[in-house]
C-alpha cells in the first residue's frame, strides 16, 4: 500500500481578484493538500502527449489555486491527458482513487480545434473509505468557432480532498459549457478562470453541491469578458447539511474593450441543518460601461408552501425536500451524458438527505 | 359514523389573527358541497387546514375522517388516508417529469410496485380526458406550464391518484371557456363514483352545472352564515352576498385578509 | 499501397482545405459583423464630452487661512498631549488618546480597497483652531465664517426646520444650538468637549464602546487626535419630531478633521440627525478620520442622514457605527459626492431581538475619484432585519466601488436580510465594482441579494423620447430617477442640494 507524506508549512489559495475585509476570512483558503513527493497513479493510463508549451502560455494567464499548488502538480504529476477534440462522441474518463491509489496528480490538455464540437467527462470517486487527494489541472483551449461541454464530477469520500484547477481560453464566436458536481471530499477547492478573448466567446457555468458531514467546499469562479459582446452565466445551486461549510467565490470581471457584452452569477443555497455555514462573495468588476451584470444570491430553508405541496400529494416530508434539493440540481445533472451516472448522483442525493 | 368528513368548531390564526371563527362543516360520503363567499372571506384557509398547511394554526375544535380525528395528522398523512386538494398556484419542480412524479407518488399512497407500462396507459387516457397533449407526461412538473395547464394539472393529479375526498379551490379560475367545459365534464365523471365526496370552491356557476351540488355554504368573515341547496347558489350568483350581510346585518363592504 | 495513401492523403487535404475556407468565410463574416455592431454600439453611445472640472459654485468658497492654533504637521505623542491641554481635558481623556496613538503605530493602512500611498501624516496638521469662540448666538460667529455658512444655507435651514443646529469650522465647534422645548425634555444637543466636561460619567461609559480604536488605522487615528463633533441624549420616550442637524466645514488646506459624534436613543424615543460636510478644494490632501458612535435602546428610532460634499483634494476615512437593541431601527440615508478617496461602510450591530437596519445610499464618482462606499449589518439576535439599498454612479474615469457585509450569526434565528445594489456607468473610462460578502451561520434566514451593473438602458431612453424629451433629458431623467429612492428619504432641502449636485455632476457628461 502506498502511503502519503505530509508537507509542514501552510497553504492558502484562491485569492480574490479585488480583496475585502481580512478579518472575514474570504480572501483566500486554506489548501489541505499534503503529499510532497511522487507516487504512481495505477488505474488508468495516460493518453497523448502534454504540450509544455501550451501549458505554460496557460500558466501567464492564470495560476489556478495557487502557484505552489501548480508547482506541486508538475512535480507530482501521474496522470498526464491531451486531447484534441474532433468528434462528437462523448469522452468519459472514470478517475477511481482508493487504498491502492491515493494520490492522484492529473494534468489535462483539452484542445478543441476551430468548428469541432465535443464533450469530455472526467469521474473522481472513492471506491473506499482511505483518506485519498487529488490536485488536478485542467487547461481548455476552445478555437474559434469551437464548442466544448466539460462536466466534472467528484464522488470522493470525506476523509479525502479534492483540489481542481480550470484554467480556460475561448476564442471567437467559441463556446465553453463547464458543469461540476460536488458531491464528497472531506475538502473541496475548486479553481475556474475563463479568459473570453474571441468576439461573441461564451462561458457557461452550472455547478450543483450538496455539503453533509464536515465538508468544507470552496467553490471559486473567475470569468473575464475580454473580447467584445461575450456572453458569460455562472450558476451555482447547492445544499447544505450537517456541518457543511460552503464558501461561493464568484467574480465576473469585464476588462476593458469588452463592449456589448453580458455576465449573470446567480447562487443559490438551500439550508437543511441550523449548524451549516454559508458564505457567498458574488464580485462583479465592471472597467467598460457598454455591458449588463447581474448577480443575485439567496439562501434559506426550503420553503414550506412547496413542501407543503408535495406532501399535500402524499410524499413524506423528507421525500419531499429530497425532491426540492434535486429540483434544483437538474440543470447541472442534465449535461452528464452517461444517464446511469446521472441517475446515479441523483440517487446520492436523494438517499443523503432521506437518511439525515 | 356516515360522514366522511366531519369538522367542528374550527378556529385558525394566523399571526394571531383569527381567520375561521369556529366552523361546522359535515360532508357524507357521495356529497357534493359547495362553498361560496366572498373574497378574503376564510374559503382557501378552511380547505388548506383540512389539507394541514403549516401557515395556519389550528387554534380550536376538530377535523375527523372517516370517524378518525386526525387533528395530529400530518399533510401527508392525511393525503395517504385519501384527502386530496388542487392548489391554485401549484409547484414547479424542474427536473422531474409529470409522470415521474405521479407514479412516485402512486406507489407511495398505495404502497404497490405499478409497472411502468401499465402506469403510462393509466396516464395516457386520463391525459385525453383533459384534452392534454402526449408531450405534457414528459414535461418537468408545473415548470413553465401555462395557468391553462396548471389548473388542468392538479385535475390529472386527481384523476391519477384516485382520492376519497377532493377539495377543488377554485380549479376553474382563469380557464378559457373550452377549458372549463373539460375540467367540469372530468371532475363530474370522477364524482359518478358515489364513494367519493367533493368540497368545490368557485366563483363561477358554469363548473357547477356539470358537478351539480348537493348542499351550499356561505362562508363569510370566518363564519359560515348561511347554508341551502342548490337553490341558495343560484341566489347568491343572481344576487351576490349583500342580501345575506343585510339579513344578518353586517357591515357591506369588508377587508381582504386572504383569498 | 502507395495509391492508398496518396488517396488517403488528399482526401485528407480535401478536408484540411474544406476547413481552412469555412473558417476564411468566417473569420469575414466576424469582421463584417464586428464592424457593423460596433458601428450600431456606437451610434447608441454618441458622442460625449468631458467636463474635467467644474465649479462647485458656495463649496468651493475658500477663505483666508486664519486661526488661532495650528499644530506642526504630523503626528507624535506631544502633539496628542497638545491637542488634549488645549481642550484642558481629565486624565482619562488623554489616557485614551495616547492608548489609541499606540494602536495606530501598529496598524497598517488595509491591503485592500483604495491606495493610500499619497497620504502622508506628516503632511497633515491634525488640529487648526478657527479665531472664534463656540456661540449659541449667530450673529456672534465672526463674519467670515458666519457668511461661508450663510452661503451654505445653514442658518436659514435651521429657522425653517431644524430643531438644532452645530457648526463645526475646522477642529472646532463654533456653533450649537438647539430649541428651547427640546432643552425642557432633557434633550441634550452640544459639541463633544462640552460633552466631555458636563457628562463625564455617560461620556465615560459610552465613549469608544461602539466604534473601538482597534477598528483599523484610521479609527485608532481618530482617537488620538479628536476634536469637535456632537453629543446627543434624547432620554426615554421623548420624539424629537424635526430634525438637528451639523455641518462641517473644512478651510484650512493640508489638515484633518477629526470629529467625534455620539448619539444616544434612550428607550422609545426617536431622532432624526442629519450630517452634512464640504469644504474647498486645494491642491494639498486633506484628511477626515471623524468617528460616528449611535445607541439605538429599545424600541427606538434613530435615523442618521449624511450628505458628504468634500473636495476632490479630501481622503475621507470615515468610521460609523451603531449598536441596535430590541425593537430599535437605524435608518442610514447616505449621500456621497466628493472626495478624492472614501473608504465609508456604515455598520449596524443589531444585537436585541426585533432590531432592524435600513440603509439607502448613493455614490457618485467623477473624474479623480475613488469612492468606495457600503454598509455592514450584523444580525445577532433573533428575528432582525437589514435591507440594503445602494446606487452607485461614476463618470469621467471615477472609480465607485459598493463594498458590503451580511453576516447571521448562530442562534439569530428567523432573520431577513435584503440587498439591492445597481451600479451606472456613463463611460468606458470608469469603473463600477461590486463586492458584497454574505456569511450566514444558521439556517433559519430568508436572504436575498441582488445587484445589476451596466450602462442607461437604451429602451428606458426610447421610451421617454417617444413622449417627447430630448436624449439629453432623457438621460438626465432617468439618472435622477435611479437617485431618487435616496433623495425622497431626505429633508426637502438636502433633496434639492442632492439633484442639483447631480445636474451639476451630468453637466456636459451625456448628451
Amino acid at each position: 500500500m502506498t502511503k502519503i507524506n505530509r508537507r509542514t508549512n501552510e497553504l492558502r489559495g484562491n485569492t480574490l481578484p479585488a480583496l475585502t475585509w481580512n478579518w472575514m476570512d474570504v480572501n483566500d483558503v486554506k489548501i489541505d493538500l499534503q503529499n510532497n513527493q511522487k507516487i504512481p497513479y495505477t488505474a488508468v493510463q495516460s493518453v497523448g502527449e502534454i504540450d509544455q508549451e501550451l501549458k505554460h502560455t496557460f500558466y501567464d494567464l492564470d495560476h489556478g489555486i495557487s502557484e505552489e499548488v501548480m508547482r506541486m502538480n508538475s512535480e507530482q504529476c501521474n496522470l498526464a491527458n491531451h486531447w484534441r477534440i474532433s468528434d462528437r462522441e462523448p469522452i468519459e474518463v472514470r478517475l477511481p482513487q482508493s487504498a491502492e491509489n491515493p494520490l492522484l496528480v492529473d494534468q489535462n490538455q483539452i484542445i478543441v480545434p476551430p468548428l469541432q464540437n465535443g464533450t469530455i467527462v472526467l469521474y473522481n470517486y472513492s471506491e473506499d473509505d482511505s483518506r485519498v487527494e487529488r490536485n488536478s489541472t485542467i487547461l481548455v483551449d476552445v478555437e474559434n468557432d469551437a464548442e466544448i461541454n466539460v462536466v466534472l464530477v467528484q464522488r470522493l469520500n470525506e476523509n479525502s480532498i479534492s483540489n481542481v484547477s480550470i484554467v480556460a481560453r475561448v476564442g471567437d464566436g467559441a463556446k465553453l459549457s463547464l458543469a461540476t458536481v460536488e458531491l464528497g471530499a472531506g475538502n473541496t477547492v475548486f479553481h475556474y478562470m475563463v479568459d473570453m478573448e474571441g468576439f461573441g466567446a461564451e462561458s457557461h457555468v452550472k455547478t450543483a453541491y450538496l455539503g453533509s458531514g464536515n465538508n468544507h467546499l470552496d467553490l471559486f469562479y473567475h470569468v473575464r469578458h475580454i473580447g467584445e459582446e461575450c456572453i458569460s452565466d455562472i450558476q451555482v445551486n447547492g445544499a447544505l447539511m450537517d456541518h457543511a461549510v460552503k464558501k461561493f467565490r464568484g467574480t465576473i470581471d469585464f476588462v476593458e474593450g469588452c463592449s456589448g457584452s453580458d455576465g449573470n452569477e446567480e447562487e443559490f443555497t438551500i439550508l437543511l441543518d441550523d449548524t451549516v455555514r454559508s458564505i457567498a462573495v458574488p464580485l462583479l468588476l465592471a472597467h467598460e460601461d457598454d455591458i449588463v451584470g447581474n448577480h443575485a444570491a439567496s439562501a434559506g430553508q426550503i420553503d414550506e408552501e412547496q413542501l407543503f405541496y408535495l406532501m399535500s400529494r402524499g410524499l413524506s416530508r423528507k421525500e419531499s425536500e429530497s425532491l426540492i434539493v434535486e429540483s434544483r440540481m437538474t440543470p447541472t445533472f442534465d449535461q452528464i451524458p452517461n444517464e446511469e451516472l446521472r441517475l446515479d448522483l441523483r440517487k446520492e442525493v436523494h438517499s443523503k438527505i432521506l437518511h439525515r | 359514523m356516515s360522514n366522511m368528513l366531519e369538522v367542528s368548531n374550527l378556529k385558525v390564526a394566523v399571526d394571531d389573527v383569527e381567520i375561521l371563527q369556529g366552523i361546522d362543516l359535515e360532508i357524507g360520503r357521495g356529497e357534493v358541497h359547495v362553498l361560496m363567499g366572498p373574497n378574503g372571506a376564510g374559503k382557501s384557509t378552511l380547505a388548506r387546514t383540512i389539507m394541514a398547511d403549516p401557515q395556519f394554526e389550528q387554534v380550536e375544535g376538530d377535523i375527523y375522517f372517516e370517524g378518525e380525528n386526525i387533528n395530529e395528522f400530518s399533510t401527508d398523512e392525511r393525503a395517504k388516508l385519501g384527502i386530496f386538494l388542487t392548489f391554485q398556484n401549484p409547484l414547479e419542480v424542474a427536473g422531474i417529469s409529470v409522470e415521474d412524479f405521479l407514479r412516485t407518488t402512486k406507489i407511495e399512497l398505495t404502497g404497490e410496485d405499478i409497472s411502468v407500462i401499465k402506469f403510462k396507459r393509466e396516464l395516457k387516457g386520463h391525459m385525453q380526458d383533459l384534452d392534454l397533449d402526449q408531450a405534457y407526461a414528459e414535461r418537468y412538473l408545473n415548470v413553465g406550464f401555462s395557468g391553462g395547464e396548471k389548473k388542468k394539472g392538479e385535475i390529472l393529479q386527481m384523476s391519477v391518484l384516485n382520492p376519497d375526498l377532493v377539495m377543488l379551490d377554485e380549479p376553474d379560475s382563469g380557464l378559457d371557456v373550452d377549458a372549463v367545459r373539460i375540467v367540469s365534464e372530468t371532475v363530474a365523471d370522477f364524482l359518478s363514483d358515489k364513494n367519493k365526496s367533493c368540497l368545490i370552491i368557485t366563483h363561477h356557476s358554469v363548473i357547477l352545472e356539470s358537478v351539480k351540488p348537493d348542499f351550499a355554504h356561505i362562508l363569510i368573515d370566518g363564519k359560515i352564515v348561511k347554508r341551502g341547496g342548490p337553490e341558495l347558489i343560484e341566489r347568491v350568483n343572481d344576487e351576490g352576498y349583500n342580501w345575506i350581510r343585510e339579513e344578518l346585518g353586517l357591515e357591506k363592504v369588508h377587508d381582504e385578509v386572504l383569498d | 499501397m502507395s495509391n492508398l495513401r496518396s488517396n488517403l492523403t488528399s482526401d485528407h487535404n480535401v478536408k484540411q482545405l474544406d476547413t481552412e475556407r469555412i473558417l476564411a468565410e468566417k473569420a469575414a463574416e466576424r469582421e463584417a459583423l464586428k464592424e457593423s455592431r460596433r458601428k450600431e454600439r456606437a451610434e447608441k453611445l454618441k458622442e460625449r464630452t468631458y467636463v474635467e472640472e467644474f465649479d462647485r459654485g458656495v463649496y468651493d468658497i475658500k477663505n483666508p487661512n486664519t486661526y488661532e492654533i495650528m499644530l506642526d504637521k504630523g503626528l507624535n505623542e506631544e502633539i496628542v498631549r497638545e491637542i488634549s491641554s488645549i481642550k484642558d481635558e481629565p486624565d482619562w481623556m488623554l489616557e485614551k488618546r495616547l492608548a489609541a496613538l499606540e494602536i495606530y503605530r501598529e496598524l497598517k493602512n488595509p491591503n485592500w480597497g483604495p491606495d493610500l500611498s499619497e497620504l502622508n501624516m506628516d503632511e497633515i496638521a491634525t488640529y487648526i483652531r478657527p479665531k472664534a469662540q463656540m456661540e449659541s448666538n449667530w450673529q456672534e460667529v465672526p463674519d467670515e465664517i458666519r457668511k461661508t455658512f450663510e452661503l451654505l444655507g445653514i442658518p436659514e435651514a435651521e429657522l425653517d426646520y431644524l430643531s438644532g443646529v452645530g457648526a463645526q469650522y475646522d477642529s472646532e465647534v463654533v456653533y450649537h444650538n438647539v430649541k428651547d422645548y427640546l432643552a425642557l425634555q432633557g434633550v441634550v444637543y452640544t459639541d463633544f468637549e462640552s460633552a466631555v466636561e458636563q457628562y463625564p460619567e455617560i461620556i465615560q461609559e459610552y465613549f469608544g464602546t461602539c466604534l473601538k480604536p482597534t477598528l483599523h488605522r484610521y479609527s485608532a487615528l481618530h482617537y488620538a487626535v479628536w476634536s469637535g463633533g456632537s453629543y446627543v441624549y434624547v432620554p426615554e420616550g421623548v420624539h424629537v419630531d424635526i430634525p438637528l442637524q451639523s455641518y462641517f466645514r473644512m478651510n484650512a488646506p493640508g489638515a484633518g478633521q477629526f470629529e467625534h459624534t455620539l448619539i444616544i436613543v434612550e428607550k422609545g424615543g426617536s431622532l432624526h440627525f442629519i450630517e452634512g460636510c464640504s469644504a474647498p478644494r486645494y491642491n494639498t490632501i486633506n484628511l477626515h478620520a471623524g468617528g460616528v458612535e449611535l445607541f439605538v435602546k429599545e424600541g427606538a428610532k434613530l435615523r442618521y442622514s449624511t450628505i458628504e460634499n468634500w473636495s476632490r483634494n479630501m481622503y475621507n476615512l470615515n468610521s460609523k457605527r451603531a449598536i441596535v437593541e430590541k425593537d430599535g431601527v437605524i435608518e442610514w440615508i447616505s449621500g456621497s459626492f466628493g472626495s478624492r478617496v472614501s473608504m465609508l461602510y456604515p455598520a449596524s450591530i443589531l444585537i436585541g431581538e426585533g432590531a432592524r437596519s435600513e440603509f439607502t445610499g448613493i455614490t457618485f464618482a467623477g473624474a479623480g475619484q475613488t469612492l468606495d462606499t457600503g454598509a455592514q449589518v450584523v444580525h445577532k439576535a433573533p428575528h432582525t432585519y437589514s435591507a440594503v439599498e445602494t446606487k452607485s454612479i461614476s463618470k469621467g474615469g471615477g472609480k465607485a466601488i459598493y463594498r458590503s457585509l451580511v453576516q447571521v450569526e448562530e442562534g439569530a434565528y428567523g432573520c431577513r436580510s435584503n440587498t439591492d445594489c445597481q451600479s451606472l456607468m456613463l463611460d468606458a473610462q470608469s469603473r463600477g465594482d461590486t463586492i458584497p460578502t454574505i456569511i450566514l451561520k444558521n439556517d433559519d434566514v430568508d436572504f436575498g441579494h441582488e445587484a445589476k451593473i451596466g450602462r442607461i438602458d437604451d429602451q428606458a431612453i426610447f421610451y421617454l423620447m417617444s413622449r417627447g424629451l430630448s436624449e439629453e433629458e432623457a438621460k438626465a431623467m432617468i439618472v435622477r430617477g435611479f437617485a431618487e429612492p435616496v433623495a425622497k428619504e431626505l429633508p426637502l432641502e438636502y433633496a434639492v442640494e442632492m439633484n442639483e449636485l447631480i445636474n451639476l455632476e451630468l453637466k456636459g457628461a451625456i448628451g
